[in-house]
């Protein structure tokens, strides 16, 4: 293989790379759950892996009961760098029909920080927004 | 008779210091992403700099990646604009996309005190064995 391409330094290991290269993503795992627990965004998520990848599963915050946006592979999985082996962000993407949800997801310092980009394609003329919240790990999963 | 006691004037050590607070406002429109950014970190691996203007309706972000050196030019890319709420008009974020060939970036930005904050998804699509992976970086406006 000739040299690698890089956008930018960080693109170019430090040292040469495990092979293979399988990232861990224990630290994604788990059921999180929104730090404000009166928020009107996302209520809780949970990640799981199963056999033929890593899932989402996401519910918005509703009255009386969550609401459930269904079960969603996660897109990409990211290390911190190019030669890490440990799972840290990822994203995902959710198409309610109504709306798409691109969510981008990261953990730092024990909390999983999830960025949602949100766009209507129902013509309802609400504008598309960013929201970022904050969510803990459930212990008891 | 109702009296009424003036308070004296209260002394301040910042803006902020005043009742009713004064003190830094947030630009909820567009231009507060406009303007030629400077990573906060001199010695960054990651994007180096950045140029964001709007022009014709839309946010156009042009990139370049370290080393700061021998800055490597993404080229400029529409980006997407997002609110900070369905029925808001403020503006909260921006959304980039870059395709490389070799990789893909995602970059996810907003300001929080006049600092831009990216967050950059790094996908790699060259079999080179590199992980994906995730960043963060802060620019501060120098013009």
């Amino acid at each position: 293989m000739g040299p690698l391409k890089s956008s930018r330094t960080e693109d170019c290991p430090d040292s040469p790379l495990p092979q293979p290269a399988q990232l861990d993503i224990r630290p994604l795992l788990g059921t999180w759950v929104n730090t404000n627990a009166s928020g009107w965004g996302i209520a809780k998520v949970i990640i799981s892996e199963e056999k033929n990848g890593a899932y989402i599963e996401a519910f918005g915050s509703g009255s009386p009961a969550l609401i459930e946006w269904g079960k969603r592979p996660l897109s990409t999985i990211y290390a911190k760098d190019v030669g890490s082996s440990t799972a840290m962000a990822f994203d995902a993407q959710y198409d309610l029909e109504f709306m798409d949800v691109r969510m981008e997801g990261n953990c730092n310092l024990g909390l999983l920080v999830l960025a949602c980009l949100n766009v209507f394609k129902d013509g309802s003329g609400r504008s598309n927004y960013f929201s970022r919240e904050f969510f803990g790990r459930k212990e008891t999963v | 008779m109702t009296s009424f006691v003036t308070a004296p004037a209260l002394r301040i050590s910042r803006l902020e210091d005043r009742y009713p607070s004064g003190g830094y406002e947030e630009d909820w429109t567009v231009q507060q992403f406009c303007g030629d950014w400077i990573t906060t970190n001199g010695g960054s691996k990651g994007i180096a700099k950045a140029k964001i203007d709007f022009l014709d309706a839309k946010l156009i972000v042009h990139a370049f990646g370290a080393p700061a050196s021998a800055p490597i030019d993404w080229g400029p890319v529409v980006a997407g604009i997002f609110t900070d709420g369905p029925n808001s008009s403020r503006i909260r974020a921006f959304h980039a996309f870059y395709d490389f060939g070799f990789m893909e970036s995602y970059l996810q930005a907003k300001t929080e005190k006049a600092v831009l904050v990216v967050a950059s998804f790094n996908r790699f699509k060259d079999q080179s064995g590199r992980a994906n992976y995730f960043s963060r970086e802060f620019f501060h406006r120098i013009a």
